[in-house]
């Protein structure tokens, strides 16, 4: 178990150092000039070259790099060029915005979803069945963006029953942060929804006719009782990675809504950021996130190397 | 190899249209028609999508103009035709990127279990896939500028890790089958192994799963374009359509309902067949075989 | 967190029981409890957001929308329009003001008085006057303003405006004496802008992020992608403030912006990025729409240092080709206006040049063979993002194509636009706003991007400046336009219009846009 950790544990290193290289020289590839952007059309060179100087962009790409993970180990983001505030500020804002958003949507789509594929499972070729993977099959098939639109046109134009976009903030209160929230997190649970309904029911399919569910049938226990205490515990096991994994796509992959809702959330800071040549936000933005995930999959292959040992087979 | 799954020959219970499952052939046709309207788009078009009538802005279905004409005039019908062999093709290409290096990578990381080789490609796809797709797929675009091609590679980079995973999974199972253990009694390389063992038995998931990343790759192409980070106008695409549309949605519903349905119709057409795909092949392997 | 375990838990042994109940009489949930089961989940996560009744609206607050977020909330550093939208004449005032007709009026400076060659400003100050921080405004925040901007280091977007300064001296706490280097006639006008305004040398580093200034109104928070708010400044002495708060919200879709005008969660929108939406506007009570200009002159910059566009023939081709009604009307869907040169309409000194480049496809073409181009020719047209730029040029490249020049359309990001074009001058064609206040100047730029360089054209600016005498400026100016018109420099398309649309309510909001800016001071909500 300490030999499988340790290597682990390297090439974990590993693929930090890979992935921080990655982003760091992808970005500095990216055409635009952060100090134009910042200076606009009448700008005359003179000042653009006195803001490059202030920023720093005149030293060279190695030395910018070493400089760059020097100071993220010492827990340092930089400033944000455009904003001129220290990055992690502006993370420690937006996250505000995307986690209770992710943490909603998340939450939406298990308790619709789950129950809807167990359905779906339970119903398999009745009327009712037919009609939930119907649903599920259009749930992945609409473009989230387009059903947000439909959401806004419908709930904030006709009817006006919630904000077309916009984030109050925490200060306003609870209320009217879920009601802000509530459009963005069922546009983007819908697929998500969908996704999960689908996978429950084929793991419940799959774990239904396996022989310790024969065996429940066999010895008695009723069919639903089998399904939701035998089956159902079976099957979850693959379903929670696979919502670890979504929680943190969710956190950066709502850009699309939060542009269509205009919520001031992490995915429209970077792409924000992205536009505006805000290197060293999108830098800092999208490290996190990759070291997020890849720290959430080390963890993951942990405990499942602790729980099954077939796992831990030694490398040749 | 690939002939039991994919075709229906040496099972002499199959009828072709009674066995086959509804939803590949209610998917089927419908993804037909998008496919041949895309491939007619290429020669011929109702109307010229780059011809502007700005007096004839906003119009609803008509006759003349089936599908209404959106803000410039133009007929919303010929541009649907026109986005659709970029749509399609975007996702046929990425696609194919997917597979052609996800699935070597995957075999090779299968044959290989274990080892460095194995471990190194594993680590390259867990790589790949902690960095937020849609984030990287803006910086490539904004890198290389927005274009086709280059959203051709932003969404295939992505289809990459799916197959890489997708084959090994399948491929470790192979390896420990009575067959391959067979043929390496008989003195065949993992090479030769991979090529004529296990890649035609998994290529019925490899397929059921490359229908689904199409249409998955449909949507990222929409989503793309919808961004402003796809197609250049004169090429139409469902997606920019979409964006235009979006202000003109209280004045010309039209315009922001028909291109919304349909990417709705063409991505359910394709999931369809996935669906249908993966029906049909259950059904073959359950049946014993003659 | 808690409540939501608890709610789960609910949940779980919910479905449990109810399964367990029904479970030896039906194979399949009836469609009853399939409900039940839904109505529970959404009872919870729908009737939360639904529960709020709809809020008391508090009079005082005015609730602004803004299409591009400043990056900052400094006016002295760059020239981001964004950030003066917000912070000019609202938080920091300078030496003089304009009115919304863009005449100069006094402002922190309280009167002048100019010698009679035009070289020295005595400004007596306007006194009781406090920053913000509690501070007294006096001279030598002045002195400091002007000479920051200045300074070489400095990294004012608009220097220029400072370029014929000599001196800066403080005669006395309330009196100031500005000596320049040559007569200029724009001094005063140039001091209304919002790169010139007073800042507090205490707090001056930290103008960008929490701007300190005399005005009516004081920085309050800024929700980065969401809103800056400003309160009313106590310390104020001006005319009296009918606004409480003020909440400048960014909302750059225009789909967005036309929702949140609709559903009410703004006041008004004063540069409303929409105009195909105003018909729905205009036929609801609830909104007045004001229809104003802006300086903002809307041309497809040729570049004129490659060829074929060195050719003058070629350019005029080009002008001939474009209708400008179907550009307007296409584009900003007719709120727009004609222009024939790099001149504001609405100016006095303004000629109707647009005959000169009236559209005839015929001569065009003519003039395309006469210049060698009888098949037409291959070019690129690179279009940045603003919305009016992506359909004007869609519609110029069908004309174009009209006449045989195959103009590709290259879409760009602000940044890439800037870097490829602003900087390197690698581009042939480029549609955008000149949103500056008389720039025709920028024609005598020789390295400006769309290189025109007309030492007859530079020696015009150069004795505008100079001249003080108001006919004899305006004839000068006349000259220009007309010099820039008759060499094809650019297509001049059109003025864009300044399109405010509000809450009918709403009062003293500005009709014009002669800097960019929202003058707040005499904003307040009728009945």
């Amino acid at each position: 178990m300490l030999h499988f950790f340790w290597w682990r544990f390297i090439s974990l290193l590993f693929s930090l150092a890979f992935a921080s290289i990655v982003i760091f020289f992808i970005l500095d590839t990216l055409p635009g000039d952060p100090a134009a952007f910042m200076l606009g059309l009448n700008a005359t060179e003179e000042t653009i070259g006195a803001l490059r100087e202030k920023l720093h962009l005149d030293v060279s790409a190695v030395r910018r790099y070493f400089i760059w993970i020097g100071s993220l180990l010492t827990g340092d983001f930089g400033m944000s060029h455009t904003y001129q505030v220290p990055v992690w500020e502006l993370i420690k804002e937006r996250i505000f915005v995307s986690f209770p958003l992710a943490f909603y949507a998340l939450l939406l789509s298990i308790f619709i979803g789950f129950p809807l594929g167990v359905l779906a499972a339970q119903c398999n070729q009745t009327f009712l069945g037919t009609v939930i993977i119907g649903t599920n099959q259009l749930g992945v098939s609409v473009p989230e963006f387009w059903f947000a639109i439909l959401l806004v046109f419908i709930f904030s134009i006709l009817l006006s029953w919630f904000p077309s976009g916009g984030f109050p903030g925490w200060s306003e209160g609870f209320l009217p942060v879920m009601k802000s929230l509530f459009l963005p997190a069922v546009a983007l649970s819908f697929s998500r929804l969908s996704v999960l309904a689908r996978v429950v029911r084929f793991s419940l399919q799959e774990a239904m006719s396996q022989d310790y569910f024969r065996t429940a049938l066999a010895k008695g226990v009723p069919r639903s009782r089998a399904i939701w205490y035998h089956a159902l515990r079976n099957a979850i096991i693959p379903l929670i990675s696979i919502l670890g994994l979504q929680f943190s796509s969710l956190l950066a992959g709502a850009i699309v809504i939060e542009n269509v809702f205009f919520l001031p959330g992490l995915g429209r800071l970077v792409f924000q950021a992205v536009t505006q040549r805000d290197l060293i936000v999108v830098r800092g933005v999208v490290m996190l996130i990759t070291f997020a995930v890849i720290v959430v999959t080390f963890l993951v292959e942990l405990s499942c190397a602790a729980l099954d040992p077939r796992l831990r087979k030694r490398i040749c | 190899m690939l002939r039991p799954f994919l075709t229906p020959v040496g099972n002499p219970g199959f009828r072709f249209f009674s066995d086959l499952p509804l939803s590949l052939l209610f998917g089927g046709v419908l993804f037909l028609i998008f496919a041949f309207s895309a491939f007619l788009s290429l020669f011929w078009l109702p109307y010229d999508v780059t011809h502007l009538e700005i007096s004839f802005r906003f119009q609803g279905p008509s006759l003349a103009h089936w599908l209404g004409t959106d803000h410039f005039g133009r007929d919303i019908l010929s541009m649907l035709i026109s986005g659709a062999s970029v749509s399609l093709g975007v996702a046929v290409f990425s696609v194919f990127i997917g597979v052609m290096i996800g699935v070597p990578l995957g075999l090779t990381a299968a044959a290989r279990y274990h080892c460095l080789p194995d471990e190194i490609i594993m680590r390259g796809s867990d790589l790949m896939l902690a960095f937020p797709s849609l984030v990287s797929a803006i910086l490539i675009t904004a890198v290389f500028g927005p274009s086709v091609l280059n959203s051709i590679i932003a969404i295939g980079i992505f289809n990459i890790p799916v197959f890489l995973r997708l084959s090994r999974a399948k491929g470790l199972h192979l390896w420990e089958s009575g067959f391959v253990k067979a043929a390496r009694m008989c003195g065949k390389g993992a090479f030769r192994i991979s090529l004529e063992h296990i890649l035609p038995n998994i290529a019925p998931f490899l397929i059921i799963q490359g229908t689904l990343r199409f249409s998955l790759c449909i949507l990222g192409e929409a989503t793309l374009s919808y961004l402003g980070l796809g197609a250049h106008p004169p090429l139409s695409s469902w997606g920019r359509m979409l964006s235009e549309a979006q202000t003109f949605i209280t004045l010309a519903p039209h315009t922001a309902f028909v291109p919304g349905i349909t990417i709705v119709l063409c991505v359910l057409s394709v999931n369809l067949v996935g669906e249908g795909l993966r029906e049909l092949f259950d059904s073959q392997r359950v049946r014993p075989r003659s | 967190m808690l409540f939501v375990l608890y709610f789960s838990y609910l949940y779980y042994n919910f479905l449990m029981k109810f399964h367990v109940r029904n479970s030896e009489k039906v194979r399949c949930v009836p469609a009853s409890c399939l409900l039940k089961t839904f109505a529970f989940a959404f009872l919870f996560f729908c009737a939360v957001p639904f529960a709020q009744a709809e809020a008391v609206r508090v009079p005082r607050i005015l609730r602004l929308g803004m299409v591009l977020e400043p990056p900052h909330l400094d006016p002295t550093i760059g020239v981001a329009g964004a950030v003066d939208e917000i912070v000019h004449a609202n938080i920091f005032e300078g030496l003089t003001r304009l009115n919304p007709a863009g005449e100069v009026r006094a402002s922190l400076a309280r009167s002048w008085y100019i010698s009679d060659d035009g070289l020295e400003y005595v400004f007596s100050l306007r006194r009781g006057v406090r920053f913000h921080d509690g501070s007294i405004f006096d001279a030598h925040d002045v002195k400091f303003s002007l000479d920051r901007a200045r300074a070489g280091s400095s990294v004012n977007g608009q220097k220029d405006l400072f370029s014929d300064i000599l001196s800066v001296d403080v005669i006395d706490a309330l009196t100031v004496r500005v000596r320049l280097i040559r007569a200029n006639a724009d001094f005063l006008y140039n001091m209304a802008w919002g790169n010139a305004v007073i800042v507090n040398p205490k707090t001056a580093s930290q103008n960008a992020f929490h701007p300190v200034g005399t005005g009516p109104f004081a920085f309050s928070r800024w929700v980065r992608g969401d809103h800056v708010t400003l309160v009313k400044s106590p310390s104020y002495q001006g005319p009296s403030i009918r606004l409480d708060r003020v909440d400048f919200r960014f909302i750059p879709d225009p789909a967005a912006a036309f929702s949140a005008m609709m559903a009410g969660d703004l006041d008004a929108f004063p540069r409303f990025p929409a105009p195909e939406l105003l018909p729905r506007f205009t036929s609801d009570p609830r909104f007045s729409v004001i229809v104003g200009t802006t300086e903002g002159e809307v041309i497809l910059s040729i570049n004129n240092g490659r060829s074929p566009f060195r050719d003058i023939r070629v350019r005029r081709a080009i002008a001939h080709a474009i209708d400008r009604r179907a550009v307007i009307k296409g584009a900003v869907f007719g709120y727009g206006v004609p222009i024939g040169t790099h001149f504001a309409p609405h100016h006095p000194a303004y000629v109707d040049l647009t005959s000169l480049s009236s559209y005839d496809p015929v001569r065009s073409g003519f003039l395309l063979s006469k210049a060698g181009f009888s098949d037409g020719f291959e070019t690129t047209l690179i279009l940045p993002p603003p919305i009016y730029a992506r359909r004007a040029g869609e519609v110029i490249a069908a004309q174009l194509r009209a006449v045989g020049i195959r103009a590709r359309i290259i879409n760009m990001e602000w940044a890439q636009w800037l870097e490829r074009v602003f900087e390197r001058k690698d581009f042939d064609l480029t549609v955008i706003a000149h949103t500056e206040a008389m720039d025709i100047g920028i024609y005598a730029r020789p390295d400006y991007y769309f290189q025109y360089k007309n030492s007859e054209f530079q020696k015009l600016m150069k004795s505008l400046k100079e001249m003080t005498d108001p006919s004899r400026r305006r004839f000068i100016l006349q000259q220009a336009q007309k010099k820039i018109a008759v060499d094809y420099v650019n297509a001049y398309l059109f003025q864009v219009s300044k399109i405010g649309v509000s809450n009918v309510k709403l009062r003293g909001l500005w009709r014009d846009s002669p800097l960019q800016l929202n003058d707040l001071t005499s904003v307040y909500w009728g009945d």
